[in-house]
C-alpha cells in the first residue's frame, strides 16, 4: 500500500500532463484572475482599435486602405504586437506588461455555447505573473446597429406618395459596415478546406448570390436585404420620432438636397471632376480607388450607400430590383446615384456583397 | 501515508482554480443566504451556493458549481465541480476543487461575487469572481458585443460536445398572446435562424438556412408599428408580413408562412 502510494504521488508530479490553457507558475492564482480581468479592456481596445496604437504604413498597407481593415483582424493584431513590444496594465496601484506574439487562430463555434459565431484564438503572456492565457478575440466590431424606427423602402415616384414603409420594432439588427473584402472569404474558403488566392485581401469579394448566401450563413448570418440597406441610408428626418406618420425618402446619405450635392453640379457642369472630398463621400467614375474607409458612413453607421461598388441584395420586396448599380463605374452626372435605385443583377454574375444578423 | 496525502492537498487547496479565469456568466445564486452571512448550517448536508457557466476552448460553455457542506466543528468542505452547461448543480460533477476544514462561508453578490473562506485556524481568504458577460442596452452605434456583453473572453482547456441546432429547430417559443417562452436558443442554430411574424412585437423563431419570404418557409417582417392598426389575427390581416415574389402568403396557425 505504501509503494503503491509513494509510486502514486511520484506519478502525480511527474508524469507529463496536457498542456493546460493557463500555465504558470506562481501561485497566487486569485491576482493572476484580477490582472487578467483588468487586462481585459486593454485587449478589447487594442483589438478593435489598434490604430491608437500604430499607423497603417506600421502594417505596409497601401495608402488606399483606411484604418479600419486593420480592426478586429488578424493582421491588425499581428501588425500591433510586430511593433508594440507590450501593452501596460495597471492594477492595485502596479503596471503588468501584457504581451503577444500576435499569432491568431480562425475559429468557428461548432457546438452550443458562447453567443458568437466566428473569431480568433490568441494567447497572452503576464511575464510578472509567469502565466500564458488563451483569448477569444470576436469579429463583431464593424457590424452596426439599425435603431428600432419605421423606415421607407425604394423609390417613389411621387415625393407625397407613401410608398412600401415599414418598422423593426423589437428587433435588434446589425448591418456589415463594409462590403465583404477578399480576406474574410479566403478565411471562410480556406476553414472549408478550399482554395482561394487574393493578392489583395482588403477589395471587396465578388461571390455570386449562393456563395454569398452561404458566407453569411457560416458567420450565423443572412445576406443583407435591399430594405434594410435602405434604412441603414436614408437619414431620418427626426431621430427623437422613431414612428413618424410620415417618411421622407433622400436622395444621398450624406444631403437631404440633391441639388446641392456634387452628383447634382456633375450634371450641370460639363467636364466635371469629382474632387477629393467628393470621392470620399461617394467613389464614382473619375475618383481613386479606396478601400475600408469611413468617411461615407451613414447616420447609423454603414459605409458606401452610394458609388463604390455594385451590390447585391436580397430584396423580398421586388425581387427583380437586386443590385445597386451606382458605382465606381459610372460618372458622377450618372442618374443611377440615388439612393433606393436598383436593376436587376445579370444571372450568375459575381458582385460585392455584406451580410447581416439578427440577435435576440 | 494518509496523513502525508492530506497536506498535498491542502497545499494545493489555498489555490485559485484556473476554471475561475473563464467566467462567463453567474447563473444561480443561493436565494436564502443574506450577503456576508456566515454559512454553518445545516451540518452535514451538501447545499449549491452558487453556478457559473465558463468558456471553453472550442467556444462552448460549461457549469462550475460552487457546493458547500458544513460541519458542527471545524470539518466544513467548500467543492467546486464542473458539468455540462445543460446539467443542475444537483447533479454530481467532476470536482476539479477541495477545501476541508472550513469553520464557515460567507459570500456578497454584488459588485462581482465574493466569498470567504473562515479556515480553522480564524484565519479568513477570499476570492473575487469576475464574470466577463454584462449586458447593456442599445444606442446608435453599437456593434452586437455591447448587447451580447461579449468582449474579449479568457478560454479555458475543456470542450463540450452539445451539437448546434439544425434546420426546423424551434429555437424561441412566442404563445398567441405574444408572450415569450423561456429564452431563446437561436444563437445554437447550426445555420442562423428566421422569425414566423405572428403580428407580435417577437415573434416565434425557428433554425433555418433559408431567407425569410422564399416557398416553404416563414414571411418577411414587415412590422407591427409602421401602420396604427395591428392585427394579431393573420387570418384577419396579415399585412405584418410579406412573401417574396410568386410565394404566397398563408396562415399556419398565427403564424405567416410562405407557399
Amino acid at each position: 500500500m505504501g509503494i503503491v502510494g509513494v509510486t502514486g504521488i511520484f506519478l502525480l508530479f511527474f508524469i507529463p500532463q496536457k498542456a493546460p490553457v493557463v500555465s504558470e507558475k506562481r501561485v497566487n492564482r486569485d491576482l493572476i484572475n484580477q490582472v487578467l480581468h483588468a487586462a481585459s479592456s486593454v485587449l478589447h481596445g487594442a483589438w478593435t482599435t489598434p490604430s491608437v496604437y500604430l499607423s497603417k504604413e506600421d502594417c505596409h498597407l497601401p495608402g488606399e486602405v483606411g484604418n479600419s481593415y486593420l480592426e478586429c483582424s488578424a493582421e491588425g493584431w499581428q501588425c500591433l504586437w510586430n511593433k508594440v513590444p507590450h501593452l501596460d496594465v495597471e492594477y492595485a496601484g502596479r503596471k503588468y506588461q501584457l504581451k503577444s506574439s500576435g499569432k491568431t487562430s480562425f475559429i468557428r463555434r461548432e457546438v452550443q455555447g458562447i453567443e458568437t459565431k466566428t473569431g480568433y484564438i490568441t494567447e497572452v503572456e503576464i511575464p510578472e505573473l509567469d502565466i500564458t492565457q488563451k483569448v477569444f478575440l470576436p469579429k463583431t466590431c464593424h457590424e452596426m446597429y439599425l435603431p428600432q424606427r419605421s423606415y421607407a423602402y425604394g423609390e417613389v415616384s411621387d415625393p407625397r406618395d407613401l410608398g412600401i414603409i415599414w418598422d423593426n420594432a423589437g428587433k435588434l439588427i446589425f448591418i456589415d459596415k463594409f462590403y465583404v473584402p477578399e480576406r474574410d472569404v479566403k478565411e471562410w474558403k480556406e476553414f472549408l478546406g478550399e482554395e482561394y488566392v487574393t493578392q489583395t485581401p482588403w477589395k471587396p469579394a465578388k461571390l455570386q448570390e449562393s456563395e454569398q448566401i452561404r458566407f453569411c450563413q457560416f458567420h450565423g448570418k443572412k445576406r443583407l436585404m435591399a430594405h434594410f440597406f435602405d434604412a441603414s441610408q436614408m437619414s431620418p428626418v427626426d431621430l427623437k420620432t422613431p414612428f413618424p406618420h410620415t417618411i421622407v425618402r433622400p436622395d444621398t446619405p450624406w444631403q437631404r438636397d440633391y441639388n446641392r450635392t456634387f452628383l447634382a453640379s456633375s450634371v450641370k457642369e460639363e467636364g466635371f471632376k469629382p474632387s477629393q472630398k467628393d470621392c470620399r463621400l461617394a467613389q464614382v467614375g473619375g475618383c481613386p480607388e479606396s478601400y475600408f474607409m469611413s468617411d461615407s458612413v451613414s447616420w447609423m453607421g454603414v459605409a458606401f450607400g452610394l458609388g463604390f461598388e455594385e451590390e447585391l441584395f436580397y430584396n423580398p420586396f421586388q425581387p427583380e430590383l437586386n443590385l445597386k448599380k451606382s458605382s465606381r463605374l459610372l460618372p458622377a452626372s450618372s442618374h443611377w446615384h440615388k439612393l433606393g435605385r436598383r436593376e436587376k443583377s445579370e444571372e450568375d454574375a459575381a458582385y460585392a456583397f455584406r451580410c447581416y444578423r439578427e440577435i435576440l | 501515508m494518509s496523513a502525508f496525502f492530506i497536506i498535498f492537498i491542502s497545499f494545493f487547496s489555498y489555490g485559485f482554480p484556473q476554471e475561475l479565469f473563464s467566467v462567463y456568466e453567474k447563473l444561480e445564486v443561493h436565494e436564502f443566504y443574506k450577503d456576508n452571512e456566515l454559512i454553518k448550517r445545516p451540518v452535514d448536508a451538501w447545499q449549491n451556493i452558487a453556478s457559473f457557466s465558463i468558456s471553453n476552448t472550442d467556444l462552448s460553455l460549461s457549469r462550475l458549481c460552487l457546493k458547500y457542506r458544513p460541519s458542527s466543528e471545524a470539518k466544513g468542505i467548500f467543492r467546486i465541480e464542473l458539468m455540462p452547461l445543460k446539467r443542475k448543480c444537483q447533479e454530481n460533477g467532476k470536482i476539479i476543487y477541495e477545501q476541508d476544514s472550513l469553520l464557515g462561508i460567507q459570500f456578497q453578490r454584488e459588485p462581482e461575487f465574493k466569498i470567504t473562506f473562515s479556515h480553522k485556524d480564524f484565519s479568513t481568504t477570499s476570492w473575487t469572481i469576475k464574470t466577463i458577460k454584462k449586458k447593456a442596452s442599445l444606442e446608435l452605434l453599437d456593434t452586437p458585443d455591447k448587447f451580447w456583453g461579449e468582449k474579449v473572453l479568457f478560454l479555458n482547456d475543456h470542450t463540450d460536445f452539445q451539437k448546434l441546432l439544425t434546420d426546423g429547430t424551434q429555437c424561441l417559443k412566442v404563445s398567441d398572446d405574444c408572450k415569450v417562452e423561456g429564452s431563446s436558443s437561436c444563437q445554437q442554430c447550426e445555420n442562423g435562424s428566421l422569425e414566423a411574424p405572428n403580428g407580435c412585437l417577437v415573434g416565434p423563431r425557428y433554425c433555418s438556412s433559408a431567407e425569410c419570404g422564399t416557398k416553404g418557409n416563414p414571411a418577411c417582417r414587415r412590422g407591427v408599428k409602421f401602420q396604427n392598426k395591428r392585427s394579431l389575427d393573420c387570418r384577419v390581416d396579415m399585412s405584418f408580413a410579406f412573401c417574396k415574389g410568386d410565394s404566397v402568403p398563408s396562415c399556419q396557425g398565427l403564424e405567416v408562412w410562405c407557399l
